[in-house]
């Protein structure tokens, strides 16, 4: 994905609004998710996403990967949804499903892989969201520092603190499931 | 770096749950995809639409545009013409949350391409504010807002789309420009129908003996 348009940088042509929105579309409404969006609310937030992406879209360094530069308004996108989503006393995790499954019964395979992403989502749901969002640009995402510093606009020192904390606090959950301790 | 160093490693078992997050997560499904990109291309083709003056929609979609909107457009519906684009975004599939962003397509229309009145666009912008405010979306409502003042200085709505500013303002905290936007339209329309609305959608004063409070109106 990356490479074709890699091919059309190497060409001096920046892709089409069209074709960024094809390729990263996927990217794009799982990063969302990933942010703690409710289920009910992810194609709200990555279509108001998109549209700000279009309206800016003649700004963008057509040379550069669109990804992060995505992802940087997605981060503002869902900021802003959460703090709406605290001030009106919402609860956003949690609401569509029962995450919250019990860690101590259930041999199959597929239950136990969605188990182990839905622990890993309702131990996110703990996070502050600027913790959430480093652990997720960084440890899911894979991006690099630089990257992320330019995504959300904060310095790397402050971003490898929110990530140790995160780190450190997601550790703790898991070792308490793994001694059979209670859900967090 | 030292902050780098004291970076304590995964927890092998985060880690795997990461490992399976990564290979499980899921992307859009069909009607999601489907809608997602009918709701993309009526809101970019009201935005192009508006940008060249309300163009016939068939014109609109035959290339005229340098803006790539064009490109959505005509690929999510073909040779459609624009009021296609708004049944798309009102059809069945189309969510509950489209009944009330879009409520706009013509009764009567010539699939060949009428052109959009410039009323409809207008509106078209306006009713999505309302609809972003009511669902907590308030960025977005703003947006929308600044949308309507750039292609309508003069518009027909210019009186409902400075009300609902304050109204997004206060929701969105920022209260020092929702007073003023508040005083700029009581100044302007001393008699408009959406006067109380404006001055009830303000906060109340918090501190009577601090603030100076020259521009407050009286409210309720």
């Amino acid at each position: 994905m990356d490479m074709a348009l890699a091919v059309l940088h190497a060409n001096g042509a920046p892709p089409s609004f069209e074709a960024v929105y094809e390729r990263e579309l996927e990217a794009v409404w799982r990063y969302v998710r990933r942010l703690g969006v409710a289920e009910r609310d992810i194609e709200d937030l990555v279509h108001d996403t998109f549209v700000v992406a279009h309206r800016r879209y003649d700004a963008f360094d057509g040379a550069a990967p669109p990804r992060p530069w995505l992802f940087g308004i997605a981060f503002r996108v869902v900021a802003h949804y959460h703090r709406r989503a605290r001030v009106r006393g919402e609860c956003l995790a949690g609401d569509d499903e029962d995450l919250v499954a019990d860690p101590q019964e259930g041999p199959e395979a597929a239950l136990e892989s969605k188990r182990a992403t839905d622990r890993l989502q309702v131990a996110l749901g703990t996070l502050p969201f600027e913790q959430r969002a480093v652990f997720v640009l960084h440890d899911i995402e894979e991006r690099s520092m630089p990257e992320i510093v330019t995504m959300l606009q904060v310095p790397a020192s402050t971003l490898y603190s929110r990530l140790r904390l995160a780190r450190e606090r997601l550790a703790r959950i898991f070792r308490g499931w793994r001694t059979g301790g209670d859900r967090p | 770096m030292s902050a780098h160093a004291n970076l304590p490693p995964l927890d092998p078992d985060v880690a795997s749950a990461v490992a399976t997050e990564r290979s499980s997560a899921r992307g859009p499904n069909r009607a999601q995809r489907g809608r997602l990109r009918a709701r993309l291309a009526a809101t970019l083709a009201v935005s192009a639409a508006a940008a060249t003056s309300a163009p016939a929609a068939g014109a609109m979609l035959g290339g005229g545009l340098a803006k790539p909107a064009a490109l959505i457009v005509a690929i999510a519906l073909g040779t459609g013409a624009a009021v296609g684009i708004y049944r798309a975004a009102r059809s069945p599939g189309a969510g509950e949350a489209e009944a009330t962003r879009t409520e706009l397509a013509p009764g009567t229309s010539d699939p060949a391409g009428p052109a959009i009145p410039t009323w409809v666009l207008e509106r078209q912008l306006v009713q999505e504010a309302r609809a972003a405010l009511a669902e907590g979306r308030d960025l977005w409502a703003l947006e929308r807002l600044d949308e309507h003042a750039r292609r309508f200085s003069a518009g027909l709505l210019v009186e409902e789309r400075e009300a609902l500013r304050v109204q997004a303002l206060v929701d969105l905290g920022r209260l020092q420009e929702a007073h003023a936007a508040a005083s700029r339209f009581i100044g302007t329309y001393p008699a408009s129908v959406h006067r109380d609305g404006v001055q009830r959608a303000l906060p109340p004063p918090a501190e009577p003996a601090e603030g100076p409070g020259p521009r407050r109106g009286s409210r309720r």
